[in-house]
């Protein structure tokens, strides 16, 4: 459906023998799933606050050139406010990026925060995907315009690490 | 950037004034709900909880920190926010501030400033025909010799009744628009000011909402705020006076925004606890198929309410760095608005009949938080702020 740039591989293993000291952090090490998650749901986040922000610049200067009715469509409050609503989440879930990697850059405990800025990230990207589409109309479902794509990119960071069991 | 934790001092602010809520507010909160329009007596306790604590921070009134330590305006969000978490309709009836403060010092000279300042002044703004549409409030003006000679009707004002003076919003001349509103003092017990009614209301009982007329009321002429008596034809100039009036509301927006953080906070708190009498806990992060319904909505709704968090405490460190934030505070204050509203009926929700009993708070809690998405701007309001910033509107364009 979406990130088609980065193509998807299924890969087997049938008594593939490696040395010992390929074992990723030496002998007794284990892994912190849980932080690794954590750090990787930061990750995500910041992909779809960055994917939000290119769909408010697209459709800022989009809505400000299309007429309908003799003027633009951004006069109208039900497109405009659409539009405020898009920089308001990405604005917010901006500082819930921030905020979550500077906790983990000063070793605090940055799960709660994590789990909550990827909830968010997933929740108002794909809204704000969906909404990109909408303010450009049909115009938006072509291949002519990218939201489109950006639409399909933001749906796919509602699924990825959420199927991972903690 | 503003610093993603809070400096020691603010951290201590916010424990100090959440206990101040919870063993001084939280008690009398029904009480002052059931009986509207009484004055809660207790809060001078509250306020002197405040005042140390802004002592010990260090915080005087017109001290602006370092970017990192934040200062007057971030203090007062926070600890604002956890006075709110206690209870909202009493932060706003604890005597001594009103909106109208925040006027003095943002249109007031350095004279009205020291002479009013502490005093406790409500903000007489809207009439029955003029609301967000502030320009075009009908309350007049005339000056009489050495003093001002005001008339009109003033409704929906805080504090109205028992403030110790009103800032009072009228126009110098009605045909020309916002150029010619300006803002006066008036004391309580002016002849020709009379406190006509109080407003029955929805929520916010603890606080009194008053309607104002003013019938031929004489004040002196010092009493205009900004001392500025002559009406600017050039529309620059004009635009920089009434945008100056305008500026009370950058500054009072992350204030409002604040407390329906806190009153969120109250919600969910309130709700967790309840939900933990039969075995409930939190698993944040946890993958879908882990989390029951429950688990998931106060997953999203905590949230939202840290990303409205964040969003009011940048627009008010903005403000004590002195940037401008006229589009960040509407950005808070849509945010923390709705969402205010979203959470605590939520929270009826799911606590079903013990929401919807006014043996619980959460009700209240409902009631209460709705006015925070209306009054300093509705969420409409804020909405055709961010939109006209963002895509570069003028009001005339984007009305």
């Amino acid at each position: 459906m979406g990130l088609k740039g980065m193509p998807l591989s299924q890969i087997s293993f049938s008594n593939c023998k490696i040395s010992a000291s390929q074992k990723l952090g030496g002998h007794n090490y284990s892994i912190n799933y849980q932080s690794l998650i954590d750090s990787s749901r930061i990750g995500m986040s910041a992909l779809a606050l960055g994917v939000c922000q290119a769909v408010l610049d697209y459709v800022v200067p989009y809505t400000n050139e299309r007429v309908a009715f003799d003027e633009p469509i951004s006069n109208r409050q039900s497109v405009a406010f659409l539009v405020a609503d898009m920089a308001i989440e990405t604005e917010a879930l901006r500082l819930m990026v921030y905020k979550s990697a500077a906790l983990k850059d000063l070793e605090e405990d940055f799960h709660k925060q994590a789990s909550l800025t990827y909830r968010f990230a997933t929740h108002h990207g794909m809204k704000i995907g969906t909404d990109g589409v909408q303010l450009l109309g049909g115009h938006g479902f072509t291949h002519e315009h990218p939201v489109e794509l950006w639409y399909r990119n933001l749906r796919a960071i509602g699924i990825f690490e959420g199927g991972a069991g903690v | 950037m503003i610093h993603p934790l809070l400096p020691n001092q603010l951290q201590k602010t916010q424990e100090t004034m959440r206990m101040a809520a919870e063993f001084i507010l939280r008690p009398i909160s029904r009480k002052y709900d059931k009986a509207e329009h009484e004055p809660p007596v207790e809060m001078e306790q509250l306020n002197q909880a405040a005042a140390a604590q802004k002592k010990q921070t260090g915080m005087t009134d017109d001290s602006v920190k370092s970017m990192d330590l934040g200062g007057r305006n971030l203090w007062a969000v926070i600890s604002l926010e956890q006075m709110c978490w206690g209870d909202v309709g009493l932060f706003l009836a604890r005597p001594g501030t009103g909106l109208g403060n925040a006027a003095i010092m943002a249109v007031g000279n350095e004279e009205q400033k020291s002479k009013w300042g502490k005093r406790w002044a409500a903000m007489a703004i809207t009439e029955p025909a003029a609301g967000s549409d502030s320009k075009n409030i009908s309350t007049t003006a005339v000056l009489e010799g050495d003093e001002w000679v005001l008339n009109g009707e003033k409704i929906y004002v805080t504090d109205g009744d028992r403030c110790d003076c009103v800032v009072v919003w009228a126009t110098l001349n009605k045909n020309m628009g916002k150029t010619a509103i300006r803002s006066f003092l008036v004391e309580k017990g002016t002849p020709g000011f009379t406190v006509a009614r109080l407003e029955k209301k929805l929520g916010i009982r603890a606080s009194d909402t008053a309607t104002l007329i003013f019938d031929n009321c004489r004040v002196p002429r010092e009493n205009l705020l900004g001392g500025k008596e002559e009406i600017e034809t050039d529309v620059n100039a004009a635009k920089k006076s009434f945008g100056g009036a305008m500026q009370t509301f950058d500054n009072t927006r992350p204030m409002v925004a604040g407390m329906a953080i806190g009153l969120g906070q109250a919600a969910l708190d309130m709700t967790r606890a309840l939900l933990a009498e039969e075995g409930y806990e939190d698993n944040f992060g946890a993958s879908i198929h882990q989390q029951t319904a429950v688990q998931r909505e106060l997953e999203m709704l905590e949230a939202e309410l840290e990303a409205a968090r964040l969003l009011v405490y940048k627009s008010a460190w903005m403000m004590d760095n002195k940037m401008p934030n006229s589009k960040e505070a509407s950005m808070g204050k849509a945010k923390a608005g709705r969402i205010g509203n979203k959470i605590s009926l939520k929270c009826v929700e799911i606590c079903s009949m013990q929401g919807f009993s006014e043996d619980h708070l959460l009700e209240k809690f409902s009631r209460d938080s709705k006015i925070l998405d209306i009054f300093e701007g509705t969420q409409q309001i804020q909405q055709l702020i961010v939109a006209r910033q963002v895509l570069g509107k003028s009001s005339r364009d984007l009305k």
